[in-house]
């Protein structure tokens, strides 16, 4: 049977013991359809993590005063309730919330007088709060779950159920799950402005993780919480709760996936950017032997040249470009917070927006970027697709862009500070934008060969001065460096990423190239 | 019913042009790519136009397709003196849009140097009598072999022709080791005479063009234009030189 009732955990609530007073609590910090309450369920049946509820949600909020005999309209008094409900014996208080929940709980806290940020109006509300975080990586999966909650009032599925909702007939508004997504999306821009301006470093629980590691998953959060269980995995036990996801709702986030590329309508690039660019110049899209674009005189003169300039200072400045790219013939320079302008251009948001649009993709404001360097006589390298997975240290910002950074090995995602929950995303559009190279001509070298297969002749894009290659990335996108006979080539390289899910859904999993060991990385 | 290639009701015409990725075939593509239904032949490069192969897009706005991509081009790649090679490019414009209206044989492959101290001109000597002589003529046949050798009078009726591009080197002598480059132009200038006579019955024009040197010399637009002009004229078997003092009809 699936359930529209408002606790899914509702016997497990009937049974817990007496209230207790509470000494700690903890906040699970959610948006709908997070796997929140996977959550809750878990903490809730270790026994010592407080019994995990939408105590804020406002439609049963009448309920809970009622229940609780409360005094109607009393912040205080109702808190006192939900402590009451919410404390396990351990005197540890739990409460599950949403973004918005919390933000009307936060303004009723403030209206009975308290101040500071909203973090810091929650622990004068709350003892002693802390805060785990859940995400989903994947949010179209997550807006096409809630838009169909939403529809079929069916919120969750409890294990021994014996009805699926499989069979049933759904008709999903794509406009709305994109506005949902939406939602989503500022709902976690909430959270994490929330953490930020209260000094809150949350711990960080991945929905997908959850799933697939359910019980190190729990261990770790209860660990990071300093709750104590007495003994090795007591009381994570399987979760009840079943995941509703089948194959209509694959087949629907497929159709979403669709939906969105073919109405994906990019907003044109702020002024800076366009008044950099060369007036009126139109770029090249050409179809063969795969997609991509070419673009030349790219920038106004004079932005060429600051661009050059700052690029042959780098070239001469000693350690700034390493060989770092094992068995790729080039020296490397990669770009990050510090990169100043006019070289900063390229690690701008409207610069990213740009190059997605135009290859047609999503971007996820997470930008690997920097300088390549080909020495004279620099060997050939092998055809290679860039399909290959990026990590980052968090979500990017709609407004910002994310460079990989110290904090997460873009090749691994392996964290290298606590608290870092490693994002991984696929590179979606290359970019070779060629400076510093001098006057080209036929027989040169220093192309990048564009190839249908590995073993046909390519087509030979030449690296002409104030010229870019872009393309999206994809299985067929097989390219590579060819040996620069008289001089050395130079360019700025560049990947947009993406959403992992986009790549699953349309090559599967295995099309992600995974990066050899030791690492290796190609333009 | 017009003719038997079923052209009725058909006004945009249909051009055949070799060459087109070179200086001349590209300028004929930017200038009349909107006026004619272009099957643009090139060897290497395609024409800077928009074609099946390629587009324009304005990076501030990609979702706008830009005027520039309103009359794409259809771009056939190919080695016209290689075996099969003309004939597959007949197929394809054949198969694309039904019929030919005009050839433009503007593929041309030029290798200068002295025919007595230079043997790698004489090497290469059959190659370019081949590509500046006998393509245009065996590509104008294929056309008409496929499309229009029975019905001559939807070929008058839609003024069909063909216009081989030549050279004044073919009527002038020049130094700098231009003598088999010379020789083909010369001939590709005798064999367009001919040509006339041969497709009279047809009711196909055949005329060639010599221009000086372009853009050097004389503007490239100069010589698209007159390429125009030949199409719509009604001469046929002129071999029109194109200076800078004007033009003649040898």
């Amino acid at each position: 049977m699936t359930a529209s009732a408002t606790d899914p955990l509702a016997a497990a609530a009937a049974a817990a013991a007496a209230p207790a007073q509470a000494t700690s609590s903890i906040v699970i910090c959610s948006l709908p359809r997070s796997g929140s309450w996977l959550l809750a369920e878990a903490l809730d049946r270790t026994g010592v993590a407080g019994h995990a509820r939408e105590y804020l949600r406002p439609e049963l909020e009448q309920r809970y005063t009622r229940d609780w005999g409360v005094a109607p309209g009393d912040v205080d008094d109702f808190t006192r309730g939900m402590l009451r409900a919410g404390t396990t014996a351990n005197g540890v208080f739990a409460l599950k919330v949403h973004w918005h929940d919390c933000m009307r709980y936060v303004a009723r806290g403030r209206a009975s007088g308290r101040g500071g940020s909203d973090a810091g109006v929650l622990r004068t509300m709350l003892p002693a709060p802390r805060f785990v975080h859940i995400v989903r990586r994947d949010t179209v999966r997550q807006a096409v779950s809630w838009a169909r909650a939403l529809d079929s009032d069916a919120w969750w599925q409890v294990d021994g159920d014996s009805t699926a909702n499989a069979a049933e007939q759904w008709d999903p508004d794509f406009e709305k799950i994109e506005v949902l997504q939406e939602l989503l999306a500022e709902g976690e821009r909430g959270w994490r402005g929330f953490f930020a301006a209260g000094g809150v470093a949350p711990v960080e629980v991945v929905y997908e993780d959850l799933v697939a590691e359910y019980a190190p998953t729990v261990r770790h959060v209860l660990d990071q919480l300093g709750i104590a269980q007495g003994q090795d995995d007591a009381g994570v036990s399987p979760p009840k709760l079943r995941r509703q996801a089948d194959t209509m709702s694959e087949r629907w986030v497929h159709d979403h996936l669709r939906w969105q590329r073919a109405a994906a309508v990019p907003s044109a690039p702020a002024a800076p950017l366009a008044q950099a660019l060369t007036p009126g110049g139109l770029w090249v899209r050409r179809e063969q032997p795969f997609p991509h674009v070419v673009a030349h005189d790219v920038f106004r003169a004079d932005v060429y040249a600051r661009i050059e300039a700052a690029y042959a200072e780098l070239l001469t400045r000693p350690g700034a470009f390493d060989r770092n790219s094992n068995g790729y013939d080039v020296f490397s320079h990669t770009f990050d917070a510090a990169t100043s302008a006019p070289l900063s251009l390229f690690c701008s948001r409207e610069w990213h927006d740009l190059v997605a649009a135009v290859c047609g993709v999503r971007g996820t404001g997470h930008v690997f970027a920097g300088l390549h360097h080909h020495g004279a006589a620099s060997h050939s390298g092998s055809p290679h697709n860039d399909l290959n997975p990026g990590f980052f240290a968090r979500a990017a910002a709609d407004h910002e862009v994310l460079l990989a950074s110290a904090a997460c090995d873009y090749f691994t995602g392996i964290a290298a500070q606590p608290g870092v929950v490693p994002i991984e995303t696929v590179r979606g559009v290359a970019m070779i934008f060629f400076v510093c190279n001098g006057p080209w001509h036929p027989g040169d070298g220093g192309e990048v060969a564009l190839h249908r297969t590995a073993s046909d002749a390519p087509v030979a894009v030449p690296p002409i001065d104030n010229s870019m290659l872009l393309f999206e990335c994809t299985p067929n996108s097989l390219h590579a460096f060819m040996s620069n006979r008289v001089r050395p080539r130079n360019s700025v390289i560049l990947w947009v990423h993406r959403a992992r899910t986009e790549v699953v859904a349309r090559w599967g999993d295995a099309a992600i190239v995974r990066w050899p060991r030791p690492r290796e990385s190609q333009p | 019913m017009s003719d038997a290639r079923g052209n009725a009701g058909n006004s945009r015409r249909v051009c055949l042009l070799t060459g087109a990725g070179g200086r001349l075939g590209s300028a004929f593509c930017i200038a009349h790519a909107a006026d004619y239904d272009v099957v643009a032949v090139y060897r290497e490069r395609p024409p800077p136009v928009a074609s099946q192969l390629q587009s324009f897009l304005d990076p501030l706005h990609p979702e706008v397709p830009p005027p520039e991509n309103a009359h794409p081009v259809f771009a056939v790649q190919a080695d016209l003196v290689a075996p099969g090679g003309v004939e597959r490019v007949v197929e394809l414009a054949m198969a694309r849009f039904g019929a030919v209206d005009l050839v433009v044989n503007a593929a041309a492959h030029a290798e200068f140097g002295s025919t007595l101290a230079n043997s790698e001109v004489l090497d290469g000597a059959l190659h370019q009598l081949a590509v500046n002589t006998l393509a245009p003529v065996r590509l104008a046949a294929e056309v008409a072999r496929q499309c229009w050798r029975h019905s001559p009078d939807g070929n008058r009726r839609r003024n069909r022709s063909v216009v081989n591009l030549s050279s004044i080197s073919g009527v002038e002598t020049y130094a700098g080791g231009q003598g088999v480059y010379a020789a083909s132009k010369a001939a590709l200038n005798a064999l367009t005479r001919h040509m006339a006579l041969d497709y009279a019955p047809v009711g196909v024009r055949v005329n060639a063009l010599a221009p000086t040197g372009f853009p050097r010399l004389i503007p490239t637009e100069r010589v698209v234009s007159r390429i125009v002009q030949f199409d719509r004229g009604g001469a046929t078997g002129q071999v029109v030189v194109l200076d800078v003092d004007g033009e003649r009809v040898l």
